[in-house]
């Protein structure tokens, strides 16, 4: 599991003076494993998971620093930090809890349907609690370190009809609409998109805080709903089948040669050449 | 610093029902300023103590190897009674702590960095 944290504002938009709109922000986290060492289970069907440790996705650190920094110059109104998985993945709610969001929903999802839970089931249930929570902004992590599937955010915004600004680098809500400058392979792109919108968050988008022992228990006050998938009308049968997981092959020793003709013999050898 | 309170209000409670003499108040008095002058900011050692331990699960080279260290310093100044070096090494622990706390960011910056962006 991984941390997707994403951001999404919910709840009407007040006006308080000339141009200066208010949102609610959820933001939904992912609970992934630290990737220290990867082993892959004996009959192949995926990575041992039992007892890895696990924490927040860093891309959602990241989103749930930015949710918090809107928060506090006071452009948008609440953030609710969402979550899908077992009741470990509680654990990082409570870290974003305590990095300064409002409240948690913690959408349960345990076995079977956990190892199947893709990233068109987490859009779906993204989908239908931005709606329910009448969300306005969701950001979410870029991708996942566990599945780099990188498809979450824009399927969200796909089910949502919402404008999507992929790859943030830099986020900033200029009355009703939002100004993200993108990180793309061929530099940066700046694009004005309306709200509502869906953002996933890149690594240069800011310094995610460390949650300190104060925050987390003063964290400990605020309040984590607890929801089932069905309650939301999600269907959670994924329709991708994992047929086989493998090591990658194992590194041949390299040979070493003494001179040129050494080398170019050899390469005619092994029919490079 | 509120155990110490509630231990004070106790006895002003029922010591000052009971009688009204100057004497006894003084006596009181005197308990209660050495009792709270030992360590008003004791709470705030605990805290930073408290504090770096949790930081110190996730130090690279081991949580023990941290501990043991962060035991060491604090018996090493145990004795120390002057509220301005208190204070000083109080600053000094939440100046580690921020120190920690950019160590882990960086390392987990720099993972992902050398994982998914190609320089």
């Amino acid at each position: 599991m991984g941390v997707l944290i994403t951001g999404t504002n919910t709840g009407s938009c007040e006006r308080d003076s000339p141009g200066h709109v208010r949102y609610n922000s959820v933001s939904e986290l992912k609970w992934r494993p630290l990737l220290l060492r990867i082993r892959v289970k004996p009959d192949n069907t995926g990575v041992v998971t039992d007892g890895v440790k696990h924490s927040m996705n860093p891309f959602c650190e990241i989103a749930v620093e930015e949710a918090v920094k809107l928060k506090e110059k006071k452009l948008v109104k609440e953030v609710v930090a969402v979550s899908c998985g077992p009741q470990q993945s509680q654990e990082t709610i409570r870290t974003a809890l305590a990095m300064g969001a409002d409240r948690g929903i913690h959408v349960e999802v345990s076995g079977k349907d956990y190892e199947t839970l893709g990233p068109l089931q987490v859009s779906k249930i993204m989908a239908a609690l931005a709606k329910k929570e009448d969300a306005q902004l969701i950001i979410l992590g870029k991708q996942a370190i566990d599945d780099d599937c990188n498809q979450t955010g824009q399927m969200t915004a796909a089910l949502l009809d919402w404008p999507q600004g992929t790859f943030a680098s830099e986020v900033t809500l200029d009355g009703d609409k939002i100004k993200v400058v993108r990180e793309i392979d061929g530099g940066l792109e700046t694009i004005k998109i309306n709200t509502p919108a869906v953002l996933t968050a890149d690594l240069r988008l800011n310094t995610p805080r460390y949650a300190t022992l104060p925050n987390i228990m003063k964290a400990k006050k605020k309040k984590i709903a607890n929801v089932k998938a069905a309650d939301l009308g999600v269907n959670l049968t994924s329709r991708l089948e994992v047929l086989k997981v493998e090591d990658p092959p194992q590194r041949q020793a390299g040979m070493k040669v003494e001179t040129v003709e050494d080398l170019v013999g050899k390469l005619k050898e092994a029919g490079k050449v | 610093m509120c155990r110490n309170a509630k231990i004070l209000t106790y006895f002003l409670v029922h010591f000052s029902c009971s009688s009204t003499e100057v004497s006894d108040i003084f006596t009181l008095f005197c308990f209660a300023a050495l009792w709270m002058m030992a360590n008003p900011l004791r709470p705030e050692v605990v805290r930073l103590y408290k504090n770096l331990l949790y930081l110190g699960r996730e130090y690279p080279k081991g949580s023990n190897y941290f501990k043991d260290r962060l035991r060491a310093a604090f018996i090493k100044n145990k004795s120390v009674q002057d509220p301005e070096q208190i204070k000083a090494m109080i600053a000094r622990g939440e100046y580690v702590a921020r120190e920690l706390e950019a160590l882990y960011y960086l390392r987990k910056y720099r993972a992902m960095k050398k994982r998914y962006y190609e320089e």
